[in-house]
């Protein structure tokens, strides 16, 4: 967590929304049929 | 690094597809390189419509993608997806876009096939790895949740008229509509027509099929559009919504 008053959205306060978006992407990755997966 | 081209001839050789997720900020795109890393892809192609380019810019929208490109290793191509133009494309294209999608399919025939020729020809000079994506048929509904959709069997895609635009273009992808709706809808269920579908993809086999709106189909309705001769499936609103639902509470919260 940053500790910078003026930060309005520390930029650790989105990794949850990164890594939400990550997971729906491996999500879908894995039904693509690739035979390195 | 391979082509996209060379990508795609893996995926028709695989009976695979390469996926295709829209972003409009850093840390999405980052998302998108590492979840596709995470599933096994050989590679990711990631876009930006209209809007997420009006936002992002053209420019930065490159400069991210070579970035993330370089500091993963891993092959991210980049499209203009839904361009509606042959100015917008060009742009696209001078920016240093892999691929752009010129989306005619709002045109009659005629001019869909003379503003996506255009496009592919000046793809084809400025940058021969490049690919050009053309549309047909009428893709109701827009990248958000929404409760219903109305769609009909005219909306199709028509499989004579996807041939003649295959061959009068020379795209490299066809986007096809029939019964996929652009984002997720609550109130009904998707129902996409295989047989459609078929007829279609039996009329122009060497060209790269496209299923748009894959956001809200099941997991066995896109297993089975990969079966049925889909190479390439694209995604945006589940993305936005998984991003939007972790990412307003914790924005509220401080």
């Amino acid at each position: 967590m940053s500790d910078n008053p003026n930060e309005i959205v520390p930029p650790d306060m989105l990794a949850p929304a990164e890594n939400a978006v990550r997971l729906v992407v491996t999500q879908k990755t894995h039904l693509f049929g690739f035979s390195t997966q | 690094m391979k082509t996209i081209r060379e990508y795609f001839k893996e995926a028709h050789a695989q009976n695979a597809a390469i996926g295709h997720f829209n972003f409009a900020s850093p840390d999405v795109l980052r998302a998108i390189v590492r979840g596709a890393q995470d599933g096994g892809a050989p590679c990711v192609m990631v876009g930006t419509s209209p809007r997420e380019s009006d936002f992002l810019g053209l420019t930065t929208a490159v400069a991210l993608v070579k970035t993330i490109r370089e500091a993963s290793d891993f092959p991210v191509f980049l499209n203009a997806d839904h361009f509606p133009s042959f100015e917008l494309c060009k742009d696209a294209i001078d920016a240093g876009y892999d691929s752009v999608l010129c989306d005619g399919s709002r045109h009659p025939l005629d001019i869909n096939i003379s503003e996506t020729r255009r496009v592919v020809s000046y793809m084809r000079e400025h940058n021969p790895d490049g690919t050009v994506e053309g549309e047909l048929g009428y893709l109701r509904g827009s990248s958000k949740v929404q409760s219903k959709v109305s769609i009909s069997p005219s909306d199709f895609t028509d499989p004579i008229e996807a041939a003649q635009f295959v061959k009068k273009t020379g795209v490299d992808r066809l986007a096809v509509a029939f019964g996929n709706i652009h984002g997720i809808v609550t109130d009904q269920k998707e129902q996409l027509d295989f047989g459609h579908l078929a007829r279609i993809i039996s009329l122009i086999q060497s060209t790269t099929i496209v299923l748009h709106g894959a956001s809200g189909l099941s997991d066995l309705q896109i297993r089975t559009a990969i079966s049925s001769g889909i190479r390439n499936i694209h995604f945006n609103t589940e993305l936005r919504v998984a991003y939007a639902n972790m990412k307003c509470p914790t924005i509220q919260m401080k």
